[in-house]
């Protein structure tokens, strides 16, 4: 099987005068699956976009043609193009929700792929029940006539991986399918993709910022930086012996790819062999002091939903218990991870503590004082002294406010803005590592990396006793990821400040929390030290989410 | 990383680009040509003007453009051209004025149904749709002899009628905003309501309704000249186009020239502010824009 699918040759793209991607060239066999990984700003996704000439229309073609069973992609005809797509190559694109039209069945779309065949509807309408079925997808022949919005997204981005291969193509273009979804729902659609591929035989490529994920499914991976080809070759041996500079620096940093804990990660700006530092934090700071900053106890939070009919014509609201008798105590200088997927009520509590939502029952003391319940003077009064990141860096800061104003923002807010102002802001900024050129920028302007250090400097305004960090990670490359979990650690052993951390990525617990906390459907199912946990998890859901996040890792290391 | 492109573009104050790009735009730049021409004229119609407005000067009635009178003279052998100008003032005050007061109170409303309990924004809305549900002459013609037909009548009902619009725009743009992570964030942090409204939410949401409003300036323009020419607007012996047409159509079998003179300053005008409007939309819509 040496034949070549697919022929790339010195492929140069640029956006104005902006390059994209820089010669590329690379040849993709039968059968085989291909790992395009990079930052964000890499050029992987416009590489990936010029093989079926999707690209933006702002994107110019300098050079290179895309060979495909012979013929130029690059410069075939419209309607030649148009032929191949959907039958001979298809895409997976990243949004499963936006991927799928919402006004109409999933049925009604997946028959409409199928416009070319000569099929009577029945038989196209059994085609597409048999795709469905092939991606095992629950009771398909139901699932035809829902529309996307009563899917989950687990199940919408099944529904678009049968749509993709449907019509049997020999290429299949994946751009990081598995980036919106949950930990362990990657795991499944993963290997949801890897056994389609291995039944259809058909090539793939797969672009991605998880490394995990190529090491998992890929035969070939390349590595991109600033839209150059760094490093190209069989999966194996590029994790092995990585042979550029920049593989072994990011390859370095993927926090997955660390065995043993520790609170300083390696990042990007370090050279690519030095050791990684094992730094555990001061081992006793728990039992120093035993202050408890936040106690929950029995926290309940049910949300109703109007039912279909009004309430007199017999309809009955919607109960839902998103957190069930959760109990939770976080100390001084502690960070306590909250692990679930999305829906486990993780979040919920959090905004519960923020006094973002009343919770019908239980007590929520912060250093002594009660939050639930509380008038509005008290709950000022308590958020000063607790500060939330939230989950999106850029959307949770006011898009037209300078970031020199915003980070004092709580400052004002609070009365506590004697002195001078603007020289706090600096010193605020500079203590998360920005410059003071960054107080007269906006949100807008910032990368998700900055994005997120402003959100630090914010929280860190009014000193407060707790930070929630919600998915503090979300978002990121790998390559930033530890410098901003470092810089959280920083700051906790500066401070003393706790810090309750709202996450899926197990390596993130693994690294920075003291204890954890297993959430599965708004219900504890396992608390304690995340060390304990990860060496010996009792609940089979603790183990699923660990054997999830262990599941990327190749199985030798050469990090010792 | 579209996302972020389209962060990038959005959240954007005027500035130097912006105004680049406007007037690279051939529609831009006429519409910013013609507007400014109609402001300067309206400003300076005073000193533009070579006779007074309202003088009468009955011999010379219904005279063709000559060196003397440049658009020609009316029924009362008064100059065109001065009224013209002067009727310049008169649509763009009523436009502008109009728009003004029609945002401020849309937006006051807009709020109020927004933030306030589900009541009163019912409330609110109701009254919105009924005001709406009028057909802006009807209601004109209806409205205006009872107040006595002129410029502040001929406000009266524009504002009236566009308030349910604006007020409508604000009230969703509001909900919309309220969803925002930021405006949670800063819930978060203790901040009063009136304060994140104020300082952090309107000036997102104000950008998009101020450009949906430079677009009904031609309409007002043109409403203003409309309930004018219907006797409900401004009277003589004040000068108004929609007066100039009027006295056009009286005297068409005389003379083309009054509603010619009438109508190119009301055509330019409005084609003027459209082109203007759809520009500043072209430049600050990144949806619609082709560079990255």
């Amino acid at each position: 099987m040496t034949e070549k699918l697919l022929e790339v040759e010195s492929l140069a793209i640029r956006y104005g005068m902006i390059p994209a991607v820089n010669w590329v060239s690379f040849s993709l066999a039968r059968n085989q699956v291909l790992g395009i990984v990079g930052e964000s700003g890499s050029g992987k996704s416009t590489l990936i976009w010029a093989l079926t000439r999707l690209l933006p229309e702002a994107a110019d073609i300098v050079s290179g043609s895309v060979w495909f069973e012979g013929r130029d992609l690059l410069r075939l005809e419209r309607e030649a193009l148009r032929a191949l797509r959907g039958t001979r190559i298809s895409y997976i694109s990243q949004d499963p929700m936006s991927a799928l039209a919402p006004s109409l069945t999933i049925g009604q779309q997946m028959v409409d792929i199928l416009y070319r065949e000569p099929w009577s509807h029945r038989e196209k309408r059994a085609r597409a029940i048999d795709a469905l079925d092939w991606v095992s997808l629950p009771d398909p022949e139901a699932r035809l006539d829902m529309y996307p919005y009563e899917l989950s997204g687990g199940q919408r981005q099944r529904v678009s991986i049968a749509m993709a291969l449907m019509l049997e193509p020999d290429l299949v273009l994946a751009d990081e399918p598995t980036t919106a979804l949950d930990a362990t729902l990657e795991v499944e659609i993963l290997e949801l993709l890897r056994r389609l591929q291995q039944e259809s035989e058909c090539a793939v490529v797969f672009v991605t910022h998880h490394l995990g994920v190529v090491a998992s499914l890929c035969d070939e991976v390349m590595v991109m930086h600033r839209g150059d080809v760094k490093e190209f070759g069989a999966v194996a041996r590029v994790f092995a012996r990585p042979e550029d500079d920049y593989t072994r620096r990011l390859l370095r940093c993927d926090p997955a790819r660390i065995a043993q804990p520790t609170r300083r990660l390696p990042t990007m700006a370090q050279p690519p062999d030095a050791p990684v530092e094992h730094h555990a934090g001061p081992a006793d700071r728990v039992k120093a002091d035993e202050t408890a900053v936040l106690e929950i106890r029995d926290l309940s939070v049910t949300f109703r939903r109007a039912g279909v009919l009004p309430s007199w014509l017999g309809g009955r609201p919607r109960v839902i218990d998103a957190v069930k008798q959760v109990d939770l105590t976080l100390h001084r200088g502690e960070t306590l991870a909250l692990v679930g997927e999305s829906g486990s009520g993780k979040t919920t509590i959090a905004r519960s503590v923020l006094g973002l939502v009343s919770p019908q029952a239980g007590s929520i003391t912060l250093a002594g004082r009660e939050i639930i319940g509380a008038d509005a003077a008290r709950l000022r009064a308590a958020r000063a002294e607790m500060a939330m990141m939230f989950q999106d860096p850029t959307g949770s800061l006011s898009p037209r406010v300078p970031l020199g104003k915003q980070v004092v923002e709580p400052l004002l807010i609070h009365r506590q803005g004697g002195g001078d102002l603007r020289a706090r802001a600096l010193e605020l900024l500079a203590q998360v590592g920005l410059g003071a050129e960054f107080a007269e920028r906006y949100p807008h302007q910032l990368s998700g990396g900055q994005a997120r250090r402003v959100g630090v400097a914010r929280a860190l305004a009014l000193e407060p006793r707790l930070i929630v960090a919600d998915e503090p990670t979300a978002g990121l490359d790998v390559s930033i990821q530890g410098d901003i979990l470092n810089l959280l650690n920083e700051i906790q052993e500066r401070s003393g400040v706790a810090i309750l951390i709202i996450t899926h990525n197990m390596s993130v617990v693994r690294h920075c929390a003291d204890r954890m906390v297993v959430l599965l459907r708004g219900e504890i199912v396992e608390a304690g030290a995340s060390a304990d946990i990860f060496s010996d998890p009792s609940h089979p859901y603790t183990r699923a989410l660990i054997e999830a996040s262990q599941h990327h890792l190749p199985e030798q290391s050469n990090e010792e | 990383m579209t996302r972020a492109l389209a962060l990038r573009m959005t959240g954007r104050l005027p500035d130097a680009a912006a105004l680049r790009r406007l007037i690279l735009d051939p529609m831009g730049a006429v519409g910013l040509a013609l507007v400014v021409l109609l402001i300067l004229s309206a400003l300076f119609a005073g000193l533009l003007a070579p006779y007074d407005p309202t003088a009468i000067n009955v011999p010379a009635k219904l005279q063709p453009p000559s060196w003397d009178h440049w658009l020609g003279t009316d029924q009362l052998g008064r100059d065109v051209l001065s009224r013209a100008l002067y009727g310049g003032q008169i649509a763009l005050s009523v436009a502008l004025v109009s728009t003004g007061l029609a945002l401020a109170i849309g937006m006051f409303f807009g709020l109020l149904a927004g933030f306030g309990p589900r009541w009163l924004d019912n409330i609110i809305v109701l009254a919105f749709d009924t005001v709406r549900a009028y057909p802006v002459i009807i209601l004109a013609l209806a409205v205006g002899p009872l107040f006595g037909a002129g410029m502040t009548t001929v406000i009266g009902i524009l504002v009236a009628t566009s308030v349910p619009y604006y007020g409508r725009i604000f009230r969703t743009s509001v909900i919309a905003a309220a969803k925002a992570e930021y405006v949670e964030a800063l819930q978060a942090m203790g901040m009063r309501g009136a304060r994140i409204v104020v300082r952090h939410m309107l000036p997102n949401i104000i950008g998009p309704i101020l450009i949906v409003a430079s677009m009904d300036i031609p309409t007002f323009i043109a409403a203003e000249a409309g309930l004018s020419f219907l006797g409900v607007g401004v009277k003589p012996p004040t000068s108004s186009w929609g007066l100039i047409l009027d006295d056009g159509y009286k005297f068409i079998r005389q003379t083309p020239w009054l509603v010619i003179a009438g109508s190119v300053p009301l055509i330019l005008a409005t084609l003027g502010f459209t082109f203007l409007g759809e520009a500043l939309r072209d430049v600050f819509d990144p949806k619609l824009r082709k560079e990255p």
